[in-house]
């Protein structure tokens, strides 16, 4: 049971370092807008994929012209 | 334009879906090097964007508007209010935060103490780390409702948080005297829990209101307005808030006018239906005064600006209009009247019992108390009735119904009349051709009448070309309108002319060389669904009238032609003339609903029980209203009325099972029987049990 005396701080402690993570994310207003962020997400994807699709083709193209 | 860093933050309308965004971005990244820190939010419809070096906001507006996205200013009172709301928001979160870390160490703790760990060394510490944690959800997660229920005890009108904040400082205090005194009677787990619980179904209810009613949400119901105003640099486009009395203002068709003012030019017409509900276009004569409110028909109307807009008679009227809000008794909700009860009562069972002469010593007394206070804590009330009501809100928006006083539905259980404005209301603003006199137009006389009106705005003018054959063709003929007296031409060496007639009220002549040929009248056309839902109030036997501004002739056609008894059609009402009505129509036992859109209806509306402005209402009467229909017609009173019932019948179910739930387990504590650990695992059960209700029943179709 003496174990308790050890975890006891560390889950006071954990639950302090959750608490003031959570402070901060509010304060850096990351909770202000919750449903434009999963869209953009999206769109980043979509958008280097294009990029990457884009300089596959350019590679390709100067690897045949190279032959 | 500006030249440095600059902020800018507007609303815009139109944008849904990923799509949307991504066009957008890549519009502006393709176009705009300028624009920075581009924020999109899909939520609040808004844009916001940093700029650097010259830009121009207009171009920017165009280029957007082509991609069917139209964007609005934002006032420096939106943003603000944004900014306090968006703090406000973050605050709360914080709140729900710590509330919800503590809470879960404290049940943690005090589970561990239940099954078994009181036997053992640990006891106090464990006892006291549950004190610890909760002592920051009282002292801040707590602190809003502690600070409500001190301010509602001041003003005599006990809320619904005094009962929580009671069992909240009196239960912590006397857990904190149970515990020091080394006993296990202590409720720090439960207490937590309450107040976390709260918080949750508060947010939810706080976003729920925001993303509805936050102040970005409601521009798009109203744009800001720019009008061309003469400057020393030529016709220039001016925000109204910046355009002065003694300015020279260019009024198109459709503009309205947000001042006072007197007419430039030598004649013009104005559609007056907001300030007076008479349906058909005034004309008004050079030197006349136009009043704020009015709705330019014809182009390049020249007006001088007399006052601002705070000094306009349509303030004015304000002015007086907010004196009758204030006057206007607000209702104890509900809720707050089921808490007063509840507050009183334990209070007093409390008091009882502790006076009462039995075996029990002044400790044990004093922990059945606890037990009571934390047991009876009104879960029911405090979290599903909010919940309820914000959970219809939101069903109602979406059927395009916004509810902007969330006390309308409690009086909206009960409605014995329905008063409608006519003008805007019942009727659109549109007109229609009733007949031709003395036969219908021939095939050439329609191309001639449509070559005359095509070019006019004016509402006659639409509706001649409505009645039009759709395969009318089109003389070549050049007309021009004169405003006030009608549109004129020459065809084959004739004159011809549409003009105002002499004879009928509303008529027009179309002459040919000064000889009237044909004639035509007009009436207002009635809403598709008008008719349909007034006989549905009916069948409910709800009592309706017809309460206009308009003429006598107007008004009984449009009462006669909708079924109105002929007692209940009231007509060229002054605003005064409307309130006296409205206030003589109200009784004890009913509630009345005032249905309208203009500036004469907002004083009625004030002493209506609920007041509903719809679609295309003037933004003082949205103001005022409690209720707002988005889309154009009546037909969405139906809904609200059996919304409210449904929510009613929830809120009394509710109501029964806290009370029923409350003399139980009251009973229970006081004889002793409940203990911490039961109170820990029935309190989440009976707020579950209610939630779970509510959303049942108004989320299940």
């Amino acid at each position: 049971m003496n174990i308790l005396l050890m975890t006891l701080p560390i889950s006071v402690l954990l639950a302090t370092l959750f608490v003031v993570f959570f402070i901060k994310a509010v304060r850096s207003e990351q909770f202000d807008d919750l449903e434009t962020p999963a869209h953009i997400a999206l769109l980043d994807e979509i958008e280097n994929e294009k990029t990457k699709q884009k300089e596959r083709k350019y590679e390709r193209k100067r690897k045949e012209s190279l032959r | 334009m500006a030249t440095n860093t600059q902020r800018y933050l507007f609303h815009i309308q139109g944008i849904k879906c990923t799509n949307c965004i991504a066009k957008i971005r890549s519009h502006i990244r393709k176009n705009h090097n300028e624009i920075s820190n581009l924020k999109l939010n899909l939520s609040q419809s808004s844009m916001g964007f940093t700029t650097e070096g010259a830009f121009h906001f207009e171009s920017l507006q165009k280029e957007l508007s082509q991609m069917g996205f139209i964007t609005t200013e934002l006032s420096e009172d939106t943003k603000k209010q944004q900014k306090t709301s968006l703090k406000e928001r973050r605050d709360f979160l914080l709140r729900l935060g710590v509330a919800g870390a503590c809470t879960g160490n404290s049940m943690l703790v005090s589970f561990a103490l239940y099954l078994g760990a009181d036997q053992t060394p640990f006891k106090g510490l464990l006892s006291w780390a549950a004190f610890f944690f909760y002592l920051p959800i009282v002292l801040y997660s707590a602190k809003p409702m502690i600070e409500n229920a001190l301010k509602s005890l001041f003003t005599f009108r006990p809320s619904i948080d005094v009962p929580i904040a009671l069992a909240i400082i009196v239960g912590g205090l006397l857990s904190l005297y149970s515990l020091s005194l080394g006993s296990d009677e202590f409720y720090f787990d439960s207490l937590s829990m309450l107040i976390f619980l709260i918080l949750c179904t508060r947010f939810l209810v706080f976003s729920i209101r925001q993303s509805h009613l936050s102040p970005l949400s409601l521009t798009q119901f109203f744009n800001a307005q720019a009008l061309t105003v003469n400057t020393e640099e030529g016709f220039l486009k001016k925000e109204i808030h910046d355009i002065k009395p003694g300015a020279e203002v260019l009024l198109s068709s459709g503009e309205s006018l947000p001042f006072d003012s007197v007419l430039l030019s030598e004649k013009a017409d104005f559609d007056t239906s907001i300030l007076t509900g008479e349906s058909y276009p005034q004309t008004l004569k050079k030197h006349d005064t136009v009043f704020a409110g009015s709705l330019a028909l014809n182009n390049n109307i020249k007006l001088l600006v007399k006052t601002d807009m705070a000094s306009s008679r349509f303030s004015s009227m304000l002015d007086s209009i907010n004196q009758l809000i204030h006057e206007k008794n607000s209702l104890v909700s509900l809720t707050d009247r089921g808490a007063q009860i509840l507050t009183y009562l334990i209070l007093s069972v409390s008091f009882l019992f502790l006076i009462y002469p039995n075996s029990l010593d002044l400790y044990e007394k004093i922990m059945r108390i606890l037990a009571l206070l934390v047991i009876a804590c009104p879960c029911a009330l405090a979290i599903a009735t909010p919940l309820a009501l914000s959970l219809s809100v939101k069903s109602l928006f979406k059927k395009d119904i916004l509810i902007k006083n969330l006390e309308a539905f409690a009086l909206l259980k009960n409605v014995g009349s329905v008063v409608f404005d006519k003008t805007g209301t019942l009727t659109s603003g549109t007109l229609n051709l009733t007949h031709w006199s003395p036969k219908n137009p021939t095939s050439e006389e329609s191309s001639i009448i449509k070559a005359l009106e095509n070019d006019s705005k004016h509402p006659i003018a639409k509706a001649i070309l409505r009645s039009l054959p759709p395969n009318t063709k089109q003389a070549s003929i050049e007309a021009f309108e004169k405003p006030g007296e009608g549109v004129f031409a020459e065809f084959q060496n004739s004159k011809y002319s549409i003009t105002q007639s002499n004879i009928i009220g509303h008529g027009i002549d179309f002459k040919k060389d000064g000889k009237t040929i044909l004639s035509a009248s007009f009436e207002s056309t009635i809403m598709e669904t008008t008719k349909d839902t007034l006989a549905e109030l009916k069948k409910k036997d709800i009592e309706t009238y017809l309460l206009t501004g308009d003429k006598k002739e107007e008004s009984l056609k449009v009462g006669t032609c909708l079924n109105f008894s002929k007692n209940n059609v009231y007509y060229e009402h002054t605003p005064e003339m409307k309130l006296d009505v409205v206030k003589s129509l109200e009784s004890k036992d009913s509630s009345l609903i005032y249905v309208g859109d203009g500036l004469n209806d907002v004083m009625a509306m004030t002493s209506a029980s609920v007041s509903v402005s719809v679609h295309s209402s003037l933004e003082e009467t949205f103001k005022s209203s409690d209720v707002h229909f988005i889309q154009p017609g009546v037909s969405k009173i139906l809904d609200l009325i059996q919304t409210s019932n449904r929510l009613y019948l929830l809120l009394r179910t509710n109501l029964t099972i806290s009370f029923v739930y409350n003399v139980c387990f009251g009973a229970l504590a006081l004889s002793g029987l409940i203990t911490p650990f039961l109170t820990a695992i029935i309190m989440p059960i009976s707020s579950f049990l209610v939630v779970g209700l509510t959303f049942f029943m108004l989320e299940s179709k």
